[in-house]
């Protein structure tokens, strides 16, 4: 049975006006656990790992409060402001809650590209080790060099790489992308998410357009540090839950394909460990 | 060094490296295949002992030892006794790696093309190489020479764009060597060009003067030369005349002007012909030059030239 390890909730009531805009039609209303239940059982998925979409606390309490009312969300990806005075505090106290298993500072959205690398985290990041929290990154190529560095100095923080770090398919720019992947890679403790890569590559974009950015994911990661993930409802952009779940079927070879569609989250996410450390 | 259509004594092909060297040039580029392993045996002895320089080889024939082969063997004058065999699974790539290592004197090559792979060399056999390439994993052996360090960059060195369209929808190229596709005969390449800039695939131009034609020989796409490629060699030296432009300083200068092309590798058989050969890269070329060629139409009107440059 397989594991998505990346879904979105919300409620366009929650957002206050937020992202996503009402340009992005397909995404602009709510997304609740029935929505996706459909797309789950005919994709043969048992579980998945809910991830924040809102810089915000009250995003992710809600989030772990569905966790708590539906069995097949496994784990919560959440956010808290990890540079507060209370930063260690606030980790604390969210990772009271069983089923949360990582955090996500949202750097994308952050002016100052190296964020990440900064020993005003080191509190925070002390937290997050004594209780076992992952750090999810949702970057851009050009967060990679401060998230590299955010490696070297907390080499024991599991950390996942959301989208691949976001490569921009469709315009082909690739150089700094190839070299920075490269050398996360050499990080035993990062891994991949094979996910969101349909949205980067655009309209209409097929296997084609993205085997050799896959191939390439392949030989930094290898299938043992590649996890997949459905990144819905933001998916529905560019094509459907079952397309995307479909094209990567084909694209990772079978022999691969437990590891890549189940076993990796659940060792990431320690998602077989019911109650917290 | 590999001894196309005459052959060259090592001592010449010293003078001439040593000529290359001294006036800057630091990327050089070989093949099992030149010469019949003749070729990187002597690049391997020129590169002894010198240090940051770029070294590309190719990959795809293994070269198998065989007392049959004589004087003159596929344009190659005395041709060292080793027979290429094609061989693009994931072991032959490796392989002819391992035995590129040996002969070149080197243990970590820059640059790993695979050699000649596509329909204009194969033919109806195409489809097999291919899926050697795909499905027995020879595509698969250039990432783990990529990965492992053994290779910096990998691609395709081949004289045909369709093959290397059709490697960038299989496999992650960084460089690609592409001969006698993009040059001032012949720019059937562009739409592929632009596609290997978009996904950082940079291009190497090779076979600029298509084999000799646009330097003055009579050959062309390694044959003699036919009558409309002699029509128009001649329509293009009329234009060259008008502006006092040497044919084959246009010819090496033209690919540069693309975006994709990172690099152009020229042959050169003496340190004199080296010179000659750089000679025409630095020449001054007037912008009213490539306009003219456009206005004539002979042509492409969207291929990049020096003059749109800022």
């Amino acid at each position: 049975m397989r594991i998505d390890s990346h879904q979105h909730f919300w409620r366009l009531a929650d957002r206050a006006g937020q992202w996503p805009p009402p340009g992005l039609a397909a995404i602009h209303r709510d997304f609740a656990p029935e929505d996706l239940l459909p797309a789950l059982r005919a994709g043969g998925v048992a579980g998945t790992v809910v991830v924040q979409s809102l810089p915000d606390l009250a995003e992710t309490q809600a989030l772990l409060a569905l966790a708590d009312r539906h069995p097949f969300i496994l784990g919560v990806v959440g956010w808290a402001d990890l540079k507060a005075p209370d930063a260690a505090g606030a980790v604390a106290s969210l990772a009271l809650h069983p089923k949360l298993r990582a955090l996500r500072p949202m750097l994308q959205d952050i002016e100052d590209v190296r964020w990440i690398d900064d020993s005003a985290l080191d509190p925070a990041a002390a937290a997050m080790r004594e209780h076992r929290l992952c750090l999810d990154a949702l970057v851009r190529p050009e967060h990679l060099p401060g998230l590299l560095a955010f490696a070297h100095r907390h080499g024991d923080i599991p950390i996942v790489v959301d989208h691949a770090a976001k490569p921009d398919i469709a315009a082909g720019a690739c150089d700094g992308w190839r070299r920075d992947m490269a050398a996360l890679a050499r990080h035993p403790n990062v891994r991949v998410k094979l996910s969101g890569l349909l949205t980067e590559a655009g309209a209409g974009a097929g296997a084609a357009t993205l085997r050799p950015y896959i191939q390439r994911l392949v030989e930094w990661f290898g299938f043992d540090r590649m996890l997949w993930g459905s990144d819905w409802p933001v998916l529905l952009l560019a094509g459907s839950y079952d397309a995307w779940l479909s094209m990567c079927l084909d694209l990772i070879p079978e022999a691969a394909h437990d590891a890549v569609f189940a076993a990796n989250a659940r060792s990431f996410y320690r998602l077989d460990e019911p109650v917290p450390r | 060094m590999g001894g196309l259509y005459r052959s060259a004594s090592l001592a010449d092909c010293q003078d001439t490296a040593d000529a290359a060297w001294d006036a800057g040039v630091r990327y050089f580029d070989t093949a099992p295949y030149y010469g019949y392993t003749r070729s990187e045996r002597r690049v391997g002895a020129i590169l002894d002992g010198r240090r940051a320089f770029v070294l590309s080889t190719k990959a795809g024939r293994l070269m198998v030892p065989d007392a049959a082969v004589g004087a003159d063997e596929d344009g190659w004058v005395s041709p060292l006794p080793f027979r290429p065999v094609y061989d693009y699974s994931y072991d032959g790539i490796l392989r002819s790696f391992d035995a590129s290592q040996q002969r070149l004197g080197l243990i970590h090559i820059d640059i790993l093309y695979v050699h000649d792979i596509g329909r204009l060399t194969h033919g109806d056999r195409h489809e097999h190489h291919w899926s050697q390439l795909t499905d027995s994993g020879g595509f698969k052996a250039l990432g783990a020479l990529r990965q492992g360090g053994q290779v910096g960059a990998v691609g395709l060195g081949v004289n045909e764009w369709q093959a290397v369209a059709d490697a960038m929808q299989a496999f992650d190229l960084d460089v690609t060597m592409l001969a006698g596709r993009y040059t001032l005969l012949d720019q059937t390449s562009l739409p592929v060009l632009d596609a290997c800039k978009r996904h950082g695939n940079a291009v190497v131009a090779a076979g600029v003067f298509n084999s000799g034609i646009l330097a003055g020989t009579g050959k062309f796409n390694y044959r003699d030369a036919p009558a409309e490629i002699v029509q128009r060699v001649t329509s293009l030296q009329a234009c060259c005349d008008a502006h006092g432009v040497p044919l084959p300083a246009a010819a090496l200068q033209f690919p540069l002007a693309h975006p994709a092309v990172v690099s152009c590798v020229v042959g050169a058989r003496s340190a004199s012909q080296f010179r000659t050969n750089a000679g025409w890269l630095e020449q001054d070329i007037p912008a009213a030059f490539w306009r003219d060629l456009k206005a004539r139409g002979l042509l492409d009107a969207s291929a990049p030239t020096a003059d749109e440059q800022s």
